[in-house]
């Protein structure tokens, strides 16, 4: 039997510093995608637009000597239209070096290691398979190809500070995601920010790693498959985790995901978000991923801060749910490589059990998806029930046997797993599975 | 007197209520018992009842104008309501209402 772990016994986990004041009146998703305009380029929001508006009227200028010009131009001396050729020439061979020094002072600030709480999501061009497009300042890309038709036959010197790279603004102070206070978020209107002060991970008793499948504990937001292939990571590639988050010492932690590129959603960008270790909570405990174990420097915050990072990077909390997430391959997000899915009822029990048996063998993570209790007839729910599986649910797998045909899964809750379970009442109540690469 | 509180808990997540950890799963046509002993039949939903140090202490089935008792406080089953037909990740959840009785 391959198997993982059992549960282990949890010491209690403290109660989080006392709430401090609701930092949800503070405009997380506002700030957020000022600050992710700002260090985003090509991305087409609020702070994006704004920037290239401020270039625009520049440009319309550019146009508007064009259009009074050119009318004059055929009588013009042939001596007279190559000496404005040349000049021209040599202003775009002026704004392409500038160009250039732009973007490589652009990438030396994106290099920087954050020192402020919470404040950027920014891309690791050493990691990314193709980082021109994510570290280029945010002017350049609109400024190109519209000046450069434009400008050619007619631009004049004194025209060629107006269409200049402006320099990044300043980053400014960003909040953590909101938590959707009434009415918007309706299953934790109460919640508030509170700090964790503690370690991104514990080994604790009965842990086989540091980080480990049995740290993870769903909290009050439907993204159980976000958590599930957490978990499903934790029990085979926990050094992969480790690698994905970096205590930065001031309060602030970065964690480096495998990021879906929104204009070519095909495509993954490696991007550091630095989070805070405030938390949302409710009744002064985590009202979304619970902490792990308790150790000498607090509670274990990795699974809290990976889904943190997330929800910075949607925007918010609630844009983590299973209804609502634009990324549900979260074994990709953490490996950057594109995971498989099957759906269970096209296989034989035989070669379900024999590509399991195989992903254990490989290492690779698999998470499981409960049919929906719309789509079972009463009978099924019922069977369903009585076998203690949980419907429209998403669990990770932790052991199979192939000798006596049964599965066994860990829920992401941390409590009520479904250990030996025979294969075909798996394939009655589960629709799919996924395999990380 | 306490002023009454509601609450929303949906379906495959886990709530805090008073320091307890309750699991809320698999709302469906069912029945269930209501406090008077009688036997009713209509949506139900299962939730577990979790005690920080001993664990699991119940996970009874109920439905609309069931009473719970989490921590000695009392909660009336407002509603329950299913979700859609989308399979697994909680992409399709329920949810359940409670309000604390005086």
């Amino acid at each position: 039997m391959q198997q993982f772990q059992p549960d282990k016994k949890r010491a209690p986990t403290p109660a989080p510093a006392p709430a401090a004041a609701n930092k949800a009146a503070a405009p997380g998703a506002a700030g957020y995608d000022a600050q992710r305009a700002a260090q985003s380029p090509g991305k087409e929001d609020a702070g994006y637009d704004a920037q290239r508006a401020a270039v625009t009227p520049a440009i319309s200028s550019v146009g508007g000597i064009s259009m009074d010009v050119a009318p004059g131009g055929p009588t013009n001396e042939p001596s007279r239209k190559q000496k404005k050729k040349k000049k021209a020439q040599a202003a775009r061979k002026r704004a392409a070096a500038q160009k250039k020094r732009d973007a490589a002072a652009a990438k030396k600030r994106q290099q920087t290691t954050p020192t402020t709480d919470d404040t950027s999501v920014t891309t690791q061009p050493t990691v990314d398979p193709a980082p021109a497009p994510v570290v280029a300042p945010t002017v350049e890309p609109t400024v190109e190809p519209t000046v450069e038709p434009t400008v050619e036959p007619t631009v004049e010197p004194t025209v060629e500070p107006t269409v200049e790279p402006k320099p990044a603004a300043p980053l400014a102070p960003m909040m953590d995601p909101d938590v959707n206070p009434d009415p918007t978020n309706e299953y934790a209107p109460e919640a508030t920010y509170a700090e964790f002060n503690g370690t991104i991970a514990v080994k604790g008793e009965g842990d086989a790693h540091a980080i480990d499948a049995n740290d993870v504990k769903q909290g009050s937001i439907g993204n159980c498959y976000f958590v599930a292939q957490l978990a499903a990571m934790a029990m085979h590639k926990p050094d992969e985790i480790a690698d994905l988050i970096t205590d930065n010492g001031n309060g602030s932690y970065t964690v480096a995901l495998w990021l879906k590129d929104e204009a070519r959603p095909w495509k993954r960008t490696k991007t550091s978000i630095v989070v805070s270790s405030e938390f949302p909570t409710k009744g002064g405990k985590a009202a979304y991923a619970k902490p792990g174990d308790t150790g000498a420097d607090g509670p274990e915050l990795w699974v809290m801060l990976i889904e943190k990072a997330f929800a910075k990077f949607t925007g918010n909390y609630e844009e983590t749910r299973g209804k609502k997430t634009k990324d549900g391959d979260v074994f990709a997000m953490m490996t950057g490589k594109t995971s498989g899915y099957k759906n269970l009822a096209g296989l034989s029990d035989a070669e379900l059990l024999r590509i399991l048996t195989s992903s254990v063998t490989e290492g690779l993570p698999v998470s499981f998806g409960a049919h929906s209790t719309a789509t079972l007839d009463e009978e099924g729910q019922k069977g369903a029930k009585e076998a203690g599986v949980v419907l429209n649910h998403a669990y990770a797998m932790r052991g199979v046997d192939g000798k006596k045909q049964t599965i066994s899964l860990y829920n992401p809750w941390g409590v009520r797993h479904l250990d030996d379970i025979d294969v075909k009442v798996i394939k009655q109540y589960y629709a799919n599975i996924k395999i990380g690469a | 007197m306490a002023s009454q509180r509601t609450i929303r808990l949906e379906e495959t997540t886990v709530a805090d209520i008073d320091g307890w950890m309750v699991t809320v799963a698999n709302i469906m046509a069912g029945e269930w018992t209501d406090h008077t002993g009688a036997t009713m039949r209509g949506l139900t939903v299962e939730i577990g009842l979790y005690d920080e140090d001993r664990g699991l202490q119940g996970e009874p089935t109920v439905g609309a104008g069931a009473v719970l008792r989490i921590d000695g406080r009392v909660w009336r089953v407002d509603a329950v309501v299913a979700g859609g037909a989308l399979p697994g990740g909680g992409v399709d959840n329920g949810y359940v209402s409670l309000t604390t009785v005086a």
